[in-house]
C-alpha cells in the first residue's frame, strides 16, 4: 500500500530528513517546508519505508504537492 | 575663544543625555534582541544625534534630519512608500481563500477604539492624541507613523517606539491571552482546506479593492493605494523590476529616512514627561485588547458557522504581519503538532493591515 | 466625551462595513475569475 506525503502548506523545501530505503513510523520527521520564514515540520502520516521523494531541497512547493511515498 | 564658547558640551543638559540612555537602550535592544532592528537601530541613533546640544540636526528650514523629517513623514511621502514595498511583498492568496476570515482582521481592530475611548476618557489625552495612541493596537507601524504625523506629531516618536516595540514582542504577548482565551478542544481545531486561488484573481482584486475602500474611506487612499498598487505590480507578473524595487531598494532607501528622522523627533524636554509611561502603558493595552477581540470574534463567528475555525486564528488579525501568524502556528502545534496554520492565520493578518488603514482613514475623517 | 462617543461607534462601524464590502468583493471575485468546481466554505 504505498502511502503519498503531501505539503501540508505552500513554501521552500529548507531539509529533507529521510532517504529512500529509511524506515520511518508515525510522526517522525521527514521534511521541513519553510514558509514565512518558519521552519515547519511534516510528519509521516503512518508508519513504512520511504519508497521515493518527489522533491528537493531548495524546491518551492505548493499546498498538497506529493513529497514524497511510502510503502 | 569663540571655539570653546561654541563648544556643544557647554550646552548639555540632564535631559540630553537621559536621552541618550534611551537611544543606546534601542540601539542594545535592536543589536542583542534583534528587536525590530530595521527601525529600532536607526531611530535609536536618530534619538542620540537629536540630543547633541547646538547641532541643529532638527532645527526646522535648515537641520539636515529635519528636512528628511518635513518631506519625508510631514509631508506624508514615507508611510505610503513602504505600503507600496509591502503590498509588493503581500500575497493575498490566503486571504481570497478564506474570505470569512477577513472578519478577524476587523474584530482584532477593537482593541484600537477600546484604547482610544480608555486614553480619551480616563488618561486625560485629547481626541486627537488619544486617536494616535488607539491607533497602535492596530500593531501596523507606517499607519501609526502616518496617522499620528497628522493628528498629533508632538506624540510621533513615542508612539512609533511604543507600537515597534510591541510588535517585537507579539511572541510574547499574545500567547498568554490566546491560551487563557481559548479551550484545549478549540486549539485543536483543523480547518478545512482552503481552495485555490486563481492567477486572475489576484490580478482584479487590488484594482478592486482599491476602488471600494477609497470611496468608503476616502482618506485612507494615500496608504491604500500604495499598498495595492505594489501588490498589483506583484501579482501582474510583468514588471518584476518594479515589484523588485518597491520591496527592497525602495523600501529600504525609505526606511532609512523614516528610522532616523522618527529618532529625531524625540528631544529631551518633550519626550522626557509622564505622558510617554502612559503611551506605553496604552499601547501595551491595545495590543491585549486586540489580540482578545480577535480570539472572541472568532469564537463568537464559530457560533453560527458549520466549518469551525480555530479561535487562536482570531489572534492573527492584529497586523504585524507576519509574527503573528507564526505565534498562532506556534500555539496550535503545541497542542497537535499535525496543525498547520500558518496560512490560514495570514489571511486575517493581512486583512488586519486594510483594516488598521480603514480605522486610521475614519480617524482622520473625523478628527481631522 | 459625545465627541469620543461618536468617533468609537463610527469607527467599529466603519471597519466591520470596510470588511464586510472587501468580502463581497472576494466573493464576487471568486465567482466571477476563481475556478467555480472548488468552493472553500
Amino acid at each position: 500500500m504505498a502511502e503519498k506525503v503531501l505539503a501540508p502548506l505552500a513554501g521552500n523545501i529548507w531539509e529533507i530528513l529521510v532517504k529512500v530505503g529509511d524506515k520511518v513510523q508515525e510522526d517522525d520527521e521527514l521534511v521541513i517546508i519553510e514558509a514565512l520564514k518558519m521552519e515547519n515540520p511534516v510528519y509521516s502520516p503512518c508508519d513504512g519505508v520511504i519508497k521515493e521523494i518527489k522533491v528537493s531541497k531548495g524546491e518551492q512547493v505548493q499546498e498538497d504537492a506529493v513529497l514524497m511515498i511510502l510503502e | 575663544m569663540p571655539f570653546l564658547e561654541a563648544m556643544g558640551i557647554l550646552y548639555l543638559t540632564p535631559n540630553m543625555i537621559t536621552m541618550w540612555l534611551i537611544g543606546l537602550l534601542l540601539i542594545y535592544l535592536a543589536v542583542k534582541k534583534q528587536y525590530e532592528p530595521l527601525l529600532l537601530l536607526p531611530i535609536g541613533f536618530g534619538i542620540i544625534i537629536a540630543n547633541l546640544p547646538e547641532a541643529g540636526l532638527m532645527k526646522p528650514d535648515t537641520g539636515l534630519i529635519w528636512l528628511f523629517y518635513h518631506f519625508g513623514i510631514e509631508w506624508e511621502v514615507i508611510p505610503p512608500l513602504i505600503f507600496l514595498g509591502l503590498g509588493a511583498m503581500t500575497d493575498f492568496g490566503p486571504m481570497l481563500a478564506q474570505p470569512r476570515l477577513i472578519f478577524l482582521g476587523a474584530g482584532a481592530q477593537v482593541g484600537v477604539y477600546v484604547t482610544f475611548f480608555v486614553a480619551y476618557a480616563f488618561m486625560g489625552f485629547s481626541l486627537k492624541e488619544a486617536a494616535s495612541i488607539g491607533i497602535i493596537g492596530g500593531a501596523d507601524g507606517p499607519t501609526t507613523i502616518f496617522l499620528a504625523s497628522k493628528l498629533a506629531p508632538h506624540l510621533l516618536g513615542a508612539v512609533a517606539v511604543a507600537g515597534y516595540s510591541y510588535m517585537a514582542m507579539v511572541p510574547f504577548i499574545q500567547p498568554p491571552i490566546m491560551r487563557l482565551l481559548t479551550t484545549d478542544a478549540e486549539r485543536r481545531i483543523r480547518m478545512k482546506k482552503s481552495r485555490k486561488v486563481t492567477q486572475r484573481e489576484k490580478i482584479i482584486f487590488p484594482i478592486t479593492a482599491t476602488i471600494v475602500i477609497v470611496l468608503l474611506v476616502p482618506a485612507s487612499a494615500p496608504l491604500i493605494s500604495m499598498f495595492m498598487l505594489g501588490n498589483l505590480f506583484r501579482e501582474s507578473g510583468v514588471v518584476g523590476r518594479l515589484s523588485d524595487t518597491a520591496q527592497n531598494a525602495l523600501m529600504n532607501i525609505v526606511t532609512i529616512f523614516l528610522g532616523v528622522s522618527i529618532g529625531a523627533t524625540m528631544d529631551g524636554d518633550h519626550f522626557l514627561q509622564k505622558q510617554v509611561i502612559y503611551i506605553f502603558l496604552l499601547g501595551l493595552v491595545a495590543f491585549m485588547a486586540s489580540t482578545a477581540s480577535g480570539v472572541l470574534l472568532a469564537k463568537f463567528m464559530n457560533l453560527f458557522t458549520k466549518n469551525k475555525i480555530n479561535p487562536l486564528i482570531g489572534a492573527a488579525g492584529v497586523s504585524a504581519v507576519p509574527m503573528s501568524a507564526r505565534v498562532v502556528q506556534k500555539e496550535g502545534s503545541r497542542v497537535d503538532k499535525k496543525n498547520y496554520l500558518l496560512m490560514f492565520a495570514m489571511g486575517p493578518n493581512i486583512a488586519g493591515v486594510i483594516g488598521t488603514v480603514i480605522a486610521a482613514g475614519i480617524f482622520l475623517t473625523m478628527l481631522q | 466625551m459625545e465627541e469620543a462617543f461618536k468617533v468609537f461607534v463610527n469607527g467599529f462601524a466603519g471597519v466591520f462595513c470596510g470588511m464586510a464590502i472587501l468580502y463581497l468583493v472576494i466573493k464576487l471575485l471568486s465567482f466571477a475569475a476563481g475556478k467555480a468546481e472548488k468552493s472553500g466554505e
